[in-house]
């Protein structure tokens, strides 16, 4: 090729540097999917694996599993427990409500509290379940020989339809999730319409070179990076404290009215206010990335700001303020430290039923099975970790689809 | 003289502190097609924008002089900018139909304005506002499709029906057909010349061809050695094409300049 001197034959090293730079981003990006591969596999190593289980009535003995309860006739659970429990207590049981006539599930629930009273002694990975059968059968024949050795999936249906229990082996999420579920909501309903209207507000209606609106901007911008305890303490002040009338729902009547104001719409607001900036950022992007030339068409026909917003700028930017929000809404999924300022409760068994109840979530769950002593507790944290990533994920997948569908539309 | 449908005096613009237009007196004739030309930068959309005060929405941008619509200033205290752009409607450079079907494309700025009329006739309307772009006989049946499923000359079209649909009485076309092929560049200029029929219409042009094709008069402008444009000369095209009385319009027009 014809070389021209005032070019430096380089280009070699040239390449040689975009390789290096190659290279590198290679290296950077496996290095991530080791970290989320390896995050992924602590969690489903915890959530499945043999354990240990002791027992005052071994079930075995009576040719029962205390995970098969349910298929048994009620006639036989009840004969059961006249058999096992102490005369009094089975009486005054009895007195209570005839146990005769009390459905399958409470039986078999009492059989297993009152009669074998299963007790998990120790849990095993499911890397060592898999791979170290015998070490494991082993070890528990000569440790703890009165035990019942099985393979447990610490994540099941039973686990998700479940409330909190101090029992291991009957706690569930399932007040966790409507707990969180009831937060998302809530949050939605007070960041959405407040984000998006101050969103419209500043795109749209303010003047952009004003120092007020540079001031607000930078705040909003600033806002978005305050650690979340922080409107941990916001809310405690003011839905908590001082609005306490309204978030115990005590101005509604005292029927349903919580003590304080440690409720789910304290907590649900908390959040709102955390995704807040989130939103508006969000809403302000895809307004702005709605072309010009729509708005002088709207305008050269002589649409009001007004009309250009709500029939055009709007309708346009939709897909991504809703995309926008789902995934704010997913970073205040997984928030923990403001919902303990604010007093989600670590244990509440009854489900919530208004924005008035107490309330847990299930990032408080994890860290509260996580907070136990006992080892097993530390499995059922790995199982509700799951739980929650899985919702993470179904929130994100909608945010991806509707982002599709949008481009589809186009 | 003929009739005037717009006139300006002393008109400038700014954009923050750079002026970007000077002094233009022009009075646009009723019914007529006028043509703006000049090199680029000169000022031709700032104008255009002015006479409609499309500029408004610029921020920054300050407007002095007047500019005298049916006997009154737009720019006056009483004036409100979203009535003024109904009655002075704007056709883009390049082709910017609602992502909303025909029928809506054309229908929307109707129904915004207040229309009280029944669904037949806003039915009405809609096909004499196609028909008036020369588009009903290529989409009437398909009125329900998304605008955006035209052609590029097509969709221009749609857009000029949405202008004349709202009852303007003067048309604001900036390079309407600089974004389109030279057979539906050809179809523009044959609307052009009937929509002046009915309506004042005010082109920005790059093509000299064009501007003597379709206009009854033409504006020239150009730029100071300061970047601010001003008016040259404004005349009958046939005039300024033919026996222009400033040199600088000569050159340009002759391809000396620019
Ligand atoms: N939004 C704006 N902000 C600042 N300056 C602008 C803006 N729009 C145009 N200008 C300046 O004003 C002057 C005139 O611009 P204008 O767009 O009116 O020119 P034009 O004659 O339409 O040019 P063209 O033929 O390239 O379209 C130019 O110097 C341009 O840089
Ligand atoms: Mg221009």
């Amino acid at each position: 090729m014809n070389r021209s001197p005032a070019f430096a034959p380089n280009l070699s090293s040239r390449h040689r540097k975009g390789l290096i730079g190659l290279a590198l981003f290679q290296l950077a990006t496996l290095s991530s999917v080791v970290a989320l591969m390896a995050l992924l596999y602590t969690l489903v190593d915890h959530a499945f694996g043999y354990a240990a289980i002791e027992y005052q009535v071994y079930p075995g003995d009576l040719g029962m599993d205390i995970y098969r309860l349910d298929d048994l006739p009620p006639e036989t659970l009840a004969q059961v427990l006249a058999e096992y429990l102490p005369p009094q207590v089975y009486r005054s049981l009895d007195q209570d409500r005839p146990l005769a006539g009390r459905p399958g599930p409470e039986l078999a629930a009492l059989v297993i509290q009152r009669v074998f009273q299963p007790k998990v002694v120790r849990t095993w990975s499911l890397t060592e379940s898999l791979l170290q059968r015998e070490r494991i059968a082993a070890q528990a024949r000569a440790e703890l020989p009165y035990a019942e050795v099985r393979f447990v999936d610490w994540i099941n249906a039973r686990f998700l339809s479940r409330p909190q229990s101090s029992d291991p082996l009957r706690a569930g999420v399932r007040t966790a999730i409507l707990g969180s579920l009831w937060l998302m909501a809530i949050a939605l309903f007070t960041g959405l319409p407040l984000g998006v209207s101050a969103a419209i507000y500043l795109e749209e209606y303010a003047d952009r070179g004003h120092w007020f609106h540079r001031l607000v901007q930078a705040n909003i911008h600033n806002l978005a990076g305050v650690p979340s305890i922080i409107y941990g303490i916001l809310g405690l002040a003011v839905f908590v404290r001082g609005l306490a009338p309204i978030t115990s729902g005590a101005i509604f009547g005292p029927a349903g009215a919580t003590v304080n104001g440690r409720t789910l719409l304290s907590g649900g607001m908390t959040l709102g206010l955390l995704v807040l900036p989130l939103v508006i950022i969000n809403t302000q992007e895809a307004i702005r990335a709605v072309p010009a030339s729509l708005r002088e068409a709207a305008y050269g026909l002589g649409a009001t700001r007004w009309q250009v917003v709500w029939h055009h700028v709007l309708p346009v930017a939709l897909p991504g303020i809703m995309t926008g929000t789902i995934l704010a809404l997913s970073r205040a999924l997984g928030e923990t430290a403001p919902l303990v300022v604010v007093g989600a409760s670590t244990f509440i068994t009854f489900d919530p039923s208004g924005p008035f109840d107490r309330f847990t979530a299930l990032p408080i769950q994890i860290y509260q099975w996580t907070a136990r002593p006992q080892d097993v507790f530390r499995n059922l944290a790995a199982a509700a970790s799951i739980t929650l990533l899985v919702l993470l994920l179904l929130l994100n997948s909608t945010a991806v689809y509707i982002r599709y569908r949008a481009r589809q539309g186009r | 003289m003929e009739d005037t449908a717009i006139e300006t005096r002393g008109l400038r613009v700014y954009y923050g502190d750079f002026l970007a237009v000077r002094d233009v007196d022009l009075r646009i004739p009723r019914n007529r097609v006028t043509a703006i030309i000049g090199p680029s930068g000169c000022g031709k959309s700032t104008v255009l924008r002015a006479l409609n005060r499309m500029n408004d929405l610029i921020p920054h941008v300050r407007v002095q002089g007047t500019v005298l619509f049916e006997g009154q200033d737009i720019y006056g205290p009483e004036v409100d900018p979203v009535e003024v752009r109904r009655r002075i409607g704007m056709v883009f450079q390049k082709p910017n139909p609602f992502p909303k079907s025909i029928y809506e494309n054309v229908a929307w700025g109707v129904r915004i304005n207040g229309f009280q009329g029944s669904r037949k006739e806003l039915d009405d309307l809609v096909e004499q506002a196609l028909r008036g772009a020369a588009l009903w006989d290529e989409v009437k049946d398909k009125l329900g499709q998304s605008g955006l499923s035209l052609s590029g000359g097509q969709q221009q079209r749609l857009c000029i029906a949405r202008a004349i649909a709202v009852r303007p009485q003067i048309i604001l076309m900036d390079e309407p057909a600089s974004a389109l092929d030279p057979i539906a560049t050809l179809k523009i200029e044959e609307l052009m010349r009937r929509l002046a029929e009915n309506y004042t219409i005010l082109v920005v042009t790059h093509n000299m061809q064009q501007a003597a094709r379709v206009s009854d008069y033409t504006a020239f402008f150009t730029t100071d050695p300061g970047r601010t444009g001003h008016l040259v000369e404004f005349g009958p095209t046939e005039q300024i094409f033919t026996n222009p009385k400033d040199r600088r319009t000569e050159d340009y027009i002759t391809g000396r300049f620019g």
